[in-house]
């Protein structure tokens, strides 16, 4: 078969993966009988039992993690991306421009989703001008501020009350928070997870 | 105002992490909040170490990987389609670093050779570096808890698991990225193809073919 082309055989002509998938199963009548599935059997046996203590060994082992380094030098990287990213300007005193980055902005717009049961905030899209996609502009306009936010719903809740519901709770938050007010909140709700 | 406050630390006095799905989390960190890709990383950081320590068999090599791999994701999960891809995305960023790697010691000849596809497939000796070199004998501190009861159990197990790590290097580098993929990350079949970009088929073939490759090395085949 030109599917198992590239199938190592035994001797026998049987595939290997075959007599893998059956070697939970007490041999066949062929198995009982054939010297080289007899042996191909044992041999990967012990090998799936080595592998699984291989496995679990090294799972749990802590020299097989990297060092605390590792994740310290990940996330500094990460942060001085974040301090990089767009801000938007909330309000200009004799000291400069009081801003606040759109992380700052999608966090604030989590929590406030994250107030009322049954919501998980996922994505948080923040635009200024509604129908351009993303073009990236350096700031974002404080008194245009448009959202779309995609949610997970757990299974059971009633969504049309509950977008309302959520609707509200940001622009109050949002608002209380950085006095922006939202031109436009547009909720996406992508999954259902089991309450 | 002070913004700062307050909208720093909102999120996680409400909702922890740990109760989220993951595809939650992903999208979060997609957007590039840093508690939800922390939380990524402390995850996922472990399992990419051991398949990169396995290819390697070089313990800071393999935090390269670890590092650079979360680093390319960072900046690449906004661009993600969705969150289910982030894990094979993960895998095979981290397999690819692997390989380059490993072809670029091919190219140092100074190295240790033993790694080369064909002669490693000939049975070629066994590298030692990285195991006796490594951290003093590391490969014994940790006491399988199956076997810890019975010393001569447990001395056995533990040489036959040596004897596999030392063996799966020596198996060419496509096959054995398959195998660990499958036989000790447990990842099923369409997501290796996933991972490692070739057909599901192909992805079979090089799991059937290490794991004879490895089984015979354990001990004599037919």
């Amino acid at each position: 078969m030109a599917l198992n082309e590239d199938q190592p055989r035994l001797g026998c002509g049987r595939i290997i993966d075959d007599v893998w998938a059956s070697i939970d199963q007490p041999p066949t009548v062929h198995e009982q009988t054939c010297p080289d599935c007899q042996s191909a059997r044992l041999a990967l046996h012990q090998l799936e039992a080595v592998a699984g203590s291989l496995r679990e060994r090294d799972r749990d082992d802590p020299a097989l993690q990297p060092g605390l380094r590792v994740k310290e030098a990940i996330m500094m990287v990460a942060r001085a991306e974040v301090r990089r990213s767009r801000r938007a300007p909330l309000a200009t005193t004799a000291l400069g421009v009081i801003d606040i980055s759109e992380q700052a902005l999608s966090g604030l717009i989590r929590f406030a989703a994250s107030t009322l049961p049954g919501v998980r905030a996922r994505r948080c899209t923040i635009s200024s001008t509604p129908g351009t996609p993303q073009s990236a502009p350096a700031a974002v306009d404080a008194g245009n501020v448009r959202i779309t936010l995609t949610v997970a719903i757990a299974s059971g809740v009633r969504i049309p009350a509950t977008m309302d519901l959520l609707r509200e709770r940001i622009n109050a938050v949002v608002q209380a928070q950085t006095s922006i007010t939202m031109q436009q909140i547009d909720i996406i709700v992508e999954d259902l997870y089991d309450f | 105002m002070d913004s700062t406050h307050d909208s720093d630390e909102a999120g996680p006095p409400v909702e922890a992490l740990d109760d989220l799905d993951e595809s939650t989390i992903v999208s979060r960190a997609q957007d590039g909040d840093l508690e939800a890709f922390e939380w990524l990383v402390s995850a996922h950081q472990g399992g990419v170490f051991r398949l990169a320590f396995r290819m390697l068999n070089d313990h800071a090599e393999a935090e390269d990987v670890v590092q650079e791999t979360f680093i390319a994701a960072w900046r690449s999960l906004p661009g993600l389609s969705s969150p289910q891809a982030f894990i094979s995305w993960l895998y095979r960023s981290a397999t690819n670093k692997c390989f380059d790697l490993l072809r670029s010691r091919q190219r140092r000849p100074s190295d240790s050779t033993a790694f080369d596809t064909e002669q490693g497939a000939a049975g070629g000796p066994i590298p030692e570096q990285g195991w006796k070199g490594g951290p003093g004998g590391r490969v014994g501190t940790a006491v399988g808890s199956r076997t810890a009861q019975d010393p001569a159990l447990h001395h056995e197990a533990e040489a036959q698991m040596r004897a596999l790590a030392d063996l799966l290097q020596t198996v060419p580098e496509g096959l054995r990225a398959c195998w660990l993929l499958r036989d000790v990350h447990e990842f099923s079949y369409a997501e290796i193809a996933a991972i490692v970009q070739i057909p599901e088929s192909t992805v079979r073939g090089r799991i059937a073919r290490a794991r004879r490759f490895l089984a015979e090395g354990m001990q004599p085949w037919r």
